[in-house]
């Protein structure tokens, strides 16, 4: 039995053809192809470096149905293994534009991912000067401030 | 060269446009956000409150707090309140951090701090009940909203109270006891915090009597 593809379109115009299984894991994705049959979709907002990557964790994720019960192309512990793997080899700003993929998407266990590895390099920071650095974020402190924050030492939650 | 540096420039500003992100944590939508801070340790979050204004705010949000619930990231904490049973001195709110055992202040309320209150842990914060200020019971209640820690003053109870006993049923907080007048039969009374109210209990006679001192309260989840 062949698979249903569907075709996919980058900001820049590439196409990418993708099985449906694979696509639905988005959400988005799963509305359109049931509003739009057979018509690829134009996703205007995502470059084809960051739409490769989210079909690549779609493809590694996609859980197939073939009537004999849910049967995942790998086992949780693999896959787990394999999301670290695959946010670790990514860059902080590409890290970002797919954290806002997987948001546009709505793909939440890929937005799971994501927020985790901004959360663990967060962690991964020794100060909140390189936590600044890593994120590009402005200083609005002034020196007394942080000195009174420092002072207080306190946790807020 | 100059040729150079407008290209460069142009190809930055397309970048821009493509990927509106960039790698500006900050940019990115208010919930994203808050889904990645909400994942990071309580230990953490000292250094990211020095991070920004609005890190900082957000931090120290409700919604934060209502995040971190619901996807079950809340950490225990011991909130310490010290002070000395006769001294003059203010007593002090803490939270006992487990790591180092170090005590880190928290800010105390405007309004005067009662000695030999009742604390009862419910919801996202502690009441503080009835005590004694200045020497008098009080029937005064207030709150320290553990999400924000900013005190509040609740409706004070029916009656004043000084080392009562309290428990919690069905969201609602009963406190007996700690009336001054020994001889007086006990009132016990309940606070409803959906309603800010606090009513009165009808405990049955062979249960209470004018001499029965009520002398612990027991809730139990079963």
């Amino acid at each position: 039995m062949s698979k249903k593809m569907i075709v996919l379109k980058s900001s820049e115009g590439v196409s990418f053809v993708v099985e449906e299984a694979v696509a639905r894991q988005s959400k988005i994705i799963s509305f359109l192809v049931e509003e739009f049959p057979d018509r690829e979709l134009p996703l205007t907002n995502m470059t084809s470096e960051i739409l490769r990557k989210t079909i690549e964790y779609c493809k590694k994720h996609v859980v197939e149905d073939d009537g004999g019960g849910d049967s995942s192309s790998s086992s949780s512990g693999d896959l787990k293994e394999w999301d670290v793997k695959f946010v670790a080899e990514i860059d902080q700003p590409r890290l970002m534009d797919l954290l806002m993929a997987a948001n546009y998407l709505d793909i939440p266990s890929l937005l799971d991912v994501t927020c985790q590895k901004v959360a663990d390099t967060i962690a991964a920071c020794n100060d909140e000067k390189e936590i600044r650095a890593t994120f590009n974020i402005e200083n609005d402190f002034t020196e007394e401030e942080v000195e009174a924050i420092r002072m207080e030492n306190q946790y807020p939650i | 060269m100059m040729s150079a540096g407008v290209e460069q420039l142009r190809r930055k500003k397309r970048r821009r446009v493509e990927s509106p992100s960039s790698c500006g944590l900050m940019s990115l939508p208010y919930d994203m956000v808050l889904n990645s801070l909400a994942r990071v340790s309580r230990s953490d979050l000292g250094a990211i409150c020095l991070v920004s204004k609005s890190i900082r705010s957000l931090v120290s949000s409700a919604e934060m707090y209502e995040t971190r619930s619901r996807m079950g990231l809340r950490e225990e904490c011991i909130y310490v309140c010290l002070g000395t049973t006769f001294g003059r001195k203010p007593l002090g709110w803490f939270i006992l951090r487990r790591k180092g055992n170090r005590l880190i202040p928290i800010p105390m309320p405007s309004f005067p701090s009662p000695r030999r209150a009742t604390y009862v842990s419910m919801g996202c914060g502690i009441y503080v009940i009835g005590g004694s200020i200045e020497a008098v019971t009080t029937s005064r209640v207030s709150f320290l909203d553990c999400r924000t820690h900013t005190w509040s003053q609740l409706p004070s109870m029916r009656f004043a109270r000084c080392d009562a006993k309290a428990g919690l049923l069905d969201g609602k907080i009963y406190v007996t006891g700690g009336c001054d007048d020994a001889f007086s039969r006990d009132n016990p009374e309940v606070f409803d915090p959906k309603t800010q109210t606090w009513s009165s209990v009808c405990i049955p006679d062979p249960v209470m009597n004018n001499k029965t001192d009520c002398y612990s309260v027991v809730t139990l989840t079963g």
